[in-house]
């Protein structure tokens, strides 16, 4: 990581949407007012703009990252691969994954090949097409989800893990989404007219990729930079989980907190890209919103140009992003359409105007209560200053099917051996009984099996860390899955009965955040809300998103939940993939042997050191490094990279050293890896772990012997299992299984030591991504 | 097409306890549904209320109206108001139901 930090300039963008194909044609489609909603008789009838002739999301996706580096002027390959990241906001992975589990499920038969796990995100084609392999994360925090990862991306370069971020948004239309709008009533029957009418929205698809970039490297290639992004602000407003408070709060202080991290007042703002899906809610809440923040006598104008592309979701945070590039590229503020009659702003009613401007916003507002705040201008700024701040663990929950709850959950650990996780696997269903005093009864009926374990994970982690105002604590959810429970159930739904049987007070699960939403609702948390879906290793992921979220002061603290279900369609399918087996768990074993896969959840509370000791909280352990890396295996056979998954542990292990790079290596530590008897994954973990850690006392760990495949919380109950290892707790013990990888002996035989030690915890998801953090004793660290 | 009330009335009542996950058999006519203990009747369950009530009854879509949705007495003046309206066992038989 670079020392000082970097201004973070835009040098590149694509768009595609119902508007055309090519960022120049939507833009000028977008400045002459133009509209692509039209009906659209595969969708209900429903006004809609769709993408034209869209090919499936994996190679449009590609089409698109392509596109802004070519716009961009940026060969790749002239970068450091390991200084290319990617970073994507969409909600149609669980859908995808579900789409492929059901495929799977059904095609099983005993004894034949297995068949392939797809990758977990529809941008693992991309990173793997570009060759780069910097940090990827996917997330799915609904309509502020390609605004959310665009501030994942801003604090990559700023922080210099990454020189260039391809970011971008991304959301596809079926008739299982129209309907659960229609659930709501929320579709307007004409043309939506936001800020005007407000009589509802009308939905769109739109794929939409910015190039982040130090402005260090702009300036070497002598690339022109378009606009700058200045900071960002995430906030959730725990008011309702799909309706933003009347005066809008929560993006009020999104938009303040967001100002005030790029260090600007609210005067010098002069266009806000505005929400403006045209519901009556949303409509209400940003306006006073706006009257909140600007209260000189010249508030700047505000357009919204969903009466143009539609609401595209997850991809309208990285849309709109581009559109404010392009409003401060060209001094040209984008219009609102259909504005007729006297809006209660100035919305730039009908056409385009001319008008320079230095500072722009572009705001966002989620299901689950989340809202996210971009600041853009044409100069850089001041880089924001980012002083080491020391991170605690204060708090940790565990909904496990080996027992529910720390301490219950650490106990069993050290008394299970390979072999007696519970066979078969267990669903959120199975473990209902063990959550419910964790989630308040009035909500449990609304709670899907991710919603409960979330919950249930999240009021642990908070009753463990003694915290009591959730003002400035934000939470993030973690789930390869998502939630495929829900999926399933509205697909059978209109399959079986018809769309207007959607349920509207359980469609808002279909939502990734809308979990953490309901944490928010239960806890009164004010701070950030975001939800990661990078397969496996979200939880990892997660806990660095947290990590830049409390270095910045968006939060005090934020707690980190990772948690996934398990259907019988997914149960089925990870049998077909081999992933799931009759058998007990056997890791670092040469002969396959999957063992279980079970729900489960794990949460932590990462808390600014300073404010935990001002409050004397119990500290469990420290974060003392963090990375994510990226990288393709060689073949289906082979789908990670142990040179990529290598490349994440030494960086953490750097970030960690006392010295920096350099102080590594002769330390000894508890490796807490992801293997659960697939070979394939095992042996690119070991392989990476030996590359970089030969010390004899280096001692390795795999929790899934003793719970099973857990997914995404996998990782998270390891970091748990981690932390009472690093307080001198003795580490879960993994057999040796009766035919170890080539190498695996020694480490799992490393006998214990007393005192205490650090952790390193590891994570890799199918397709590609990697993620490590180191962890040490209470009182370790900055 | 006239409405037998009493049994009107049982189907609202029935809708709101399968929405809410509660009994509403002897909530009070008049009293406000958001008073339902270890319930929440937000606009969410609302609108749940009022889809399943326009599609027992065969009522055209209407908007959220809370005021309409307050109580069972509300729900059934509603009901009542809206025309065309029929019992679910009137529609039941000639057309497939509405599951």
């Amino acid at each position: 990581m670079s020392g000082s930090p970097s201004r973070v300039a835009v040098t590149g963008v694509y768009l595609a949407s119902g508007l055309g194909v090519g960022t120049e044609q939507v833009w000028e489609a977008v400045c002459a007012g133009a509209s692509a909603l039209g009906r659209c008789s595969d969708l209900a009838d429903v006004f809609a703009a769709r993408l034209p002739d869209a090919p499936a999301a994996e190679l449009l996706i590609e089409r698109a990252g392509r596109g802004a580096l070519e716009h961009a002027a940026l060969d790749p390959g002239s970068l450091d691969p390991h200084e290319i990241g990617i970073a994507l906001g969409t909600n149609s992975g669980s859908e995808d994954l579900w789409t492929h589990y059901r495929r799977a499920a059904a095609a099983g038969r005993a004894g034949s090949a297995p068949a392939a796990h797809p990758a977990h995100t529809c941008v693992d084609r991309l990173g793997a097409a570009l060759g780069g392999r910097g940090p990827k994360a996917v997330f799915a925090t609904g309509c502020i989800a390609s605004a959310n990862a665009v501030g994942y991306a801003h604090d990559a370069v700023a922080t210099g893990r990454a020189t260039v971020m391809l970011v971008g948004g991304y959301e596809a239309l079926n008739i299982t989404t129209v309907a659960t709008f229609a659930s709501w009533k929320s579709i307007d029957s004409e043309p939506t007219a936001p800020y005007a009418r407000s009589g509802g929205l009308n939905l769109g698809e739109a794929v939409a990729f910015l190039v982040l970039e130090s402005e260090r490297s702009a300036r070497a290639r002598g690339a022109p930079v378009l606009a700058y992004v200045l900071g960002y602000g995430l906030t959730s407003d725990a008011y309702h989980i799909t309706a933003p408070p009347p005066d809008g709060s929560g993006l009020r202080t999104a938009m303040l907190g967001a100002l005030g991290r790029a260090g600007l007042a609210p005067d010098a703002v002069g266009y806000v890209n505005g929400h403006g899906t045209g519901t009556p809610a949303n409509d209400t809440a940003e306006l006073n919103a706006m009257r909140a923040v600007f209260t000189g006598p010249e508030p700047p104008p505000m357009s919204s140009s969903k009466p143009q592309v539609g609401h595209t979701l997850g991809a309208c945070g990285a849309l709109e992003a581009v559109l404010t590039t392009l409003a401060l590229r060209d001094g040209v503020l984008p219009p609102t359409a259909n504005a007729d009659g006297t809006p209660p702003w100035d919305v730039v009613p009908r056409t385009a105007r001319r008008a320079r401007v230095d500072v722009a916003m572009s705001n966002s507002i989620a299901f689950g209560g989340a809202c996210c705040s971009l600041v853009l201008g044409r100069n850089g700024g001041r880089p924001q200053d980012r002083p080491p701040k020391g991170l605690s663990f204060t708090g940790a929950g565990v909904v496990s099917a080996l027992a529910t709850g720390r301490r219950p959950f650490l106990t069993a650990l050290r008394r299970e051996r390979t072999g007696g996780a519970p066979d078969g696997f267990r669903s959120a269903r199975d473990l209902d009984g063990s959550l419910r005093d964790f989630i308040d009864p009035r909500y449990r009926p609304r709670l899907d099996g991710l919603g409960a374990l979330t919950v249930a994970a999240t009021r642990m982690a908070w009753d463990d860390s003694g915290l009591r105002d959730g003002t400035r604590v934000g939470i993030i959810l973690a789930t390869a899955a998502g939630p495929i429970g829900t999926v399933e159930l509205l697909n059978e739904t209109v399959e079986r009965e018809g769309p207007e049987y959607i349920s509207a007070v359980h469609a808002p699960n279909i939502v990734s955040s809308v979990p953490a939403g309901y944490a928010t609702l239960e806890l009164g948390l004010g701070g950030p809300l975001a939800a990661v879906s990078t397969g496996d290793a979200s939880g990892l992921i997660a806990l660095g998103h947290a990590a830049d979220l409390i270095r910045q002061g968006q939060a005090d603290a934020v707690v980190v939940v990772a948690a996934d279900d398990v259907t019988d369609t997914l149960a089925r399918a990870y049998g077909r993939y081999g992933l799931h087996g009759p058998g007990p768990c056997l890791p670092y074993s040469r002969t396959a042997a999957p063992g279980p896969v079970s729900a489960g959840a794990a949460a932590v509370v990462l808390e600014a050191t300073d404010h935990a000791r001002a409050r004397r909280a119990t500290e469990l352990g420290t974060l003392l490094g963090h990375a994510v890396s990226s990288g393709p295996g060689r073949s289906a056979d082979a789908p990670l990279c142990a040179d990529s998954w290598s490349w994440a542990l030494r960086r953490a292990l750097d970030e960690a050293a006392p010295g920096g790079a350099g102080g590594r290596g002769t330390e000894a530590v508890d490796v807490y890896g992801a293997a659960r008897g697939v070979p394939a994954l095992d042996d690119a973990e070991l392989t990476a772990v030996t590359s970089c850690l030969k010390s004899p006392g280096t001692r390795l760990t795999a929790v899934a012997g003793a719970t099973g495949h857990c997914q995404s919380a996998g990782a998270l109950l390891s970091l748990v299992a981690a932390l009472d290892g690093c307080a001198g707790g003795l580490p879960p013990h993994t057999a040796e299984p009766p035919d170890p990888l080539p190498g695996a002996r020694s480490y799992l035989s490393a006998g214990p030591t007393g005192g205490p030690r650090r952790a390193l915890v590891t994570a890799a998801s199918w397709g590609g991504t990697y993620a490590a953090a180191v962890v040490g004793p209470a009182g370790e660290g900055p | 097409m006239s409405t037998d009330m009493p049994d009107a009335e049982l189907v609202v009542r029935d809708t709101v306890g399968a929405v809410l996950n509660t009994s509403a058999a002897e909530w009070p006519r008049d009293r406000p549904l958001d008073e339902l203990p270890d319930a929440i009747y937000d606009s969410l369950a609302q609108l749940e209320v009022l889809t399943r009530v326009e599609r027992a009854f065969r009522l055209p879509p209407r908007p959220v109206e809370p005021e309409h949705l307050m109580s069972i007495d509300t729900i059934m003046a509603m009901v009542a108001g809206s025309a065309p309206v029929r019992t679910p066992a009137d529609t039941g038989a000639t057309e497939g139901g509405d599951g």
